[in-house]
């Protein structure tokens, strides 16, 4: 008569370096457990006492087997490395580190492992114990730069390109669950930072100290940002938001144009320092589900001519030539039928902020000036009715660009590990709390006021974000 | 603000569940125990909450359950704040489960319907579970299965403690490993395997490699409840480390980092196998120090057979 008693044992950190190079040293890093049901015929639950020792070389040997295959071997060129994960082949391309130096990009491995049910008798026979085990595992696979040397490849393109690409192989990993392995991407952000770090943490701080005394608290800041890109060699630490498109264009367009980004601009530097203001309010606790927040959002059903596009081509040739579609016609088919629209289901980490500020830009652009100068006061109704429309999408491409931002602090700090100690944060969001905490001793801890603060950082003439979420200061 | 609408009313609601959906926090309160009177029905022991690190500190040698793991698997701190409840001061004894009109009786394996059972099973149940046994109504009940612990507590207007109830009542806030201490284990704070149950356990042809300790602690196999006051955890409730392991009211699995209040069954890394239920404190076949640690704790499949080392206490939410 058989009972079956269970044991939870963790596999703590195991991690094996599958490449190094000049720039840093790749890890895959196997953290896990698996879990015993031990079988008696003896009904003695306490002949249970399962002591499996992993910090033993025997034991890493014997998890080694098991995760990798008798014939496990790891293969690495410059831009490709192989391994065998029990039975099946996993490669893993990397970004030639000639183009980038920080960008990893990394596809998504299936571990054949994880789940993987076997007897304990037959694969740990030195535990004298019966049962079956499963093994529960993540894979985390690490680049861990060389700051030091990356600090010398370092420029603002690199820094802001490493950033994007972080960006979009975080979201692809949020997107992973159950048994396929998680991804951590250690570079991009965490390489932005760090070597401001590795400068010194005590530089850090004194910047931090001199700034805030120096002029206004906004002021302070920036002193500190200046300072802190040059320490960096990058153009600047903070994210670049967007947009790039000038507002001094020639003509009845550039005139048009300016008009529009009056508008839409505040609209969406309110959108994102809304979100901001609300993120670094006191007891704010995002959780993991913060990494899948879903909410749903109201847009065109069909897509409005593209007026940016036709504004960007003059700012870069200095020539006009018409938008994607025929904006009189798209215009005239919305003024008969009204504003035909969708809701969609909007996952704030996949969505393209940008995209959503597109549409509200040439929704405004198209209707604007109808709204203003129509025929007729029931034209006139019509045409404004589009307007809202066209603000709230940009405002949601505030938010959705600050929650991003947000995310890609909050992953990219909690994956950093100081050069110096080799520590790590324990908690995903504990950098987030700092972060918090430093904008309202800064900015204030009353809401209006802290959000007023964060416009103040925003040049809604370009678009340009500098509010330092990311500014390493500890 | 007209504009920020839809969107903006829902990001509010998600920052808002932000917080909600993470367990709660709770704030620090220090935790004491009043004896029962006034608060807790009779033979309980009042708790009146506190705060306290779950499971054994990083760096403490133990089994790998006991640590509570972070997102990145490392062992760290996990901090449970409770409400105020009461205990059970001792285990449920063979009277009072026989008390209870409703409750399916503890096996007793008079009856032959389990075929499976070999003449040496029917030996050891027939000896070691203390139902069968009308000389011992005042020691715990035993050989009971997960579901008649449930019953029985729900039978009586209570529950099964949850997992932090138990180990919060058998080591308080301290930190302690054994619900009396730090002092290594001795034959006159708890009921465990000693030279009489090492006797025994031969005569029922178990296996055992060694006895918790060499002297005797005066039973060969269980005691009557309350017989070890030496035993007794911060807040005075009894055989928390003896006499017969507890069904408690979770799953089993890894228990996660964090702060919790009041977290109840399952709270673990992954989907919880509702097959096990947790299993906590030691027994009187207790072999070894750290299987009678106030931390201690293992899966049992609630399909087992039921186990002569296995019963319970209730508790109750105030």
């Amino acid at each position: 008569m058989k009972q079956i008693v269970q044991r939870d044992v963790a596999l703590v950190s195991f991690r094996r370096q599958l490449h190094r190079s000049a720039l840093g040293s790749i890890y895959a890093r196997f953290e896990g457990m698996a879990r015993f049901e031990l079988e008696t015929e003896t009904q003695d639950l306490q002949a249970f006492r399962l002591t499996l020792d992993t910090k033993t070389k025997q034991v890493q040997l014997q998890v080694d087997d098991l995760l990798f295959g008798a014939h496990g071997k790891v293969t690495a060129s410059k831009n490709k490395l192989s391994f065998t994960l029990g039975l099946d082949h996993v490669a893993i391309e990397f970004e030639p580190f000639s183009l980038n130096p920080v960008a990893v990009h990394l596809p998504s491995i299936k571990l054949p492992a994880a789940g993987q049910r076997f007897r304990v008798e037959q694969e740990l026979p030195a535990l004298g114990l019966t049962g079956a085990a499963t093994l529960e595992i993540e894979l985390f696979v690490e680049f861990v730069p060389d700051y030091r040397n990356l600090a010398k490849h370092f420029n603002a393109t690199t820094a802001k390109k490493a950033v994007q690409m972080t960006k979009s192989a975080l979201y692809k990993v949020t997107g992973h669950t159950g048994t396929v392995g998680r991804l951590v991407v250690r570079a991009g952000r965490a390489a932005v930072v760090a070597p401001f770090k590795l400068i010194g943490n005590s530089i850090g701080r004194q910047l931090a100290m001199d700034a805030m005394k120096l002029g206004s608290k906004t002021k302070a800041l920036q002193n500190l940002i200046v300072r802190a890109s040059k320490i960096l060699s990058a153009g600047t630490v903070v994210v670049d938001t967007w947009l790039s498109v000038k507002a001094a264009l020639p003509g009845v367009i550039g005139r048009y144009h300016k008009n529009v980004l009056g508008v839409v601009n505040p609209e969406f530097a309110q959108g994102y320092t809304l979100f901001m203001t609300a993120m670094t309010a006191e007891g704010v606790r995002p959780g993991d589900t913060f990494l899948d927040w879903t909410t749903k959002l109201t847009r065109m059903a069909s897509t409005p001519p593209d007026m940016l596009g036709v504004v960007e081509k003059l700012a870069v040739s200095g020539t006009v030539s018409g938008p994607d579609k025929h904006a009189k016609d798209w215009v005239t088919a919305q003024m008969r039928s009204g504003p035909r629209t969708r809701n969609v289901d909007v996952i704030a980490a996949e969505t393209s902020w940008e995209e959503l500020y597109r549409e509200g830009y040439n929704l405004y652009y198209l209707f604007m000036d109808l709204a203003q100068n129509a025929s007729g006061s029931g034209r006139v109704a019509s045409a404004f009715r589009f307007l809202p429309l066209a603000q709230k999408l940009v405002n949601a491409a505030g938010m959705i660009a600050a929650y991003q931002d947000v995310v890609t602090f909050v992953i990219a700090s909690s994956l950093f590990e100081d050069a110096r100690t080799g520590s790590q944060p324990t908690d995903l969001w504990e950098g987030w709390r700092d972060v918090a905490a430093f904008h309202r001793s800064v900015f204030g801890a009353d809401a209006a006021m802290r959000q007023a603060n964060f416009l103040s950082l925003v040049d809604v003439t370009n678009l340009r974000v500098s509010i330092p979420p990311f500014a390493d200061f500890q | 603000m007209p504009r920020r609408s839809v969107l903006t009313i829902a990001f509010a609601i998600v920052l808002a569940s932000c917080s909600s959906r993470k367990p709660t926090q709770a704030a620090p309160r220090d935790g004491s125990a009043t004896d029962s009177g006034s608060s807790c029905p009779p033979g309980m022991v009042l708790i009146d909450g506190g705060t306290f690190a779950m499971g054994l500190p990083p760096g403490v040698d133990g089994g790998s359950d006991e640590y509570a793991v972070s997102e990145n698997w490392r062992p760290t701190e996990r901090r449970v704040s409770l409400s105020p409840y009461c205990i059970d001061r001792t285990e449920v004894t063979v009277s009072s489960y026989a008390a209870c009109t409703s409750c399916e009786p503890a096996v007793t394996f008079e009856d032959s319907s389990r075929a499976e059972l070999t003449s040496r099973d029917r030996e050891r149940f027939t000896e070691l579970c203390n139902s069968n046994h009308p000389g011992r109504t005042a020691h715990p009940v035993n050989c009971v299965s997960f579901a008649q612990a449930v019953a029985y507590c729900r039978a009586v207007g209570k529950s099964l403690p949850t997992e932090a109830q138990w180990e919060y009542a058998a080591r308080g806030a301290d930190g302690r490993l054994y619900p009396w201490g730090n002092d290594e284990p001795s034959s006159s704070r708890l009921n465990a395997c000693d030279s009489e149950c090492r006797a025994l356990k031969e005569r029922l042809e178990f296996d055992v490699p060694e006895t918790l300790f060499d002297d005797s602690d005066g039973y060969a196999a269980t005691a009557p409840v309350g017989a070890f006051p030496g035993g007794a955890s911060p807040f005075g409730v009894l055989d928390m480390a003896g006499n017969v392991e507890e069904w408690v009211a979770d799953s089993y699995g890894l228990y996660e980092a964090g702060s919790f209040l009041d977290p109840v069954a399952p709270s673990v890394r992954r989907d919880p196998d509702p097959r096990g239920k947790v299993v906590r404190g030691g027994s009187w076949g207790s072999l070894g120090p750290s299987t009678i640690r106030a931390t201690h704790r293992m899966g049992f499949l609630v399909s087992n057979p039921p186990s002569w080392y296995l019963g319970f206490r209730c508790a109750l939410l105030i």
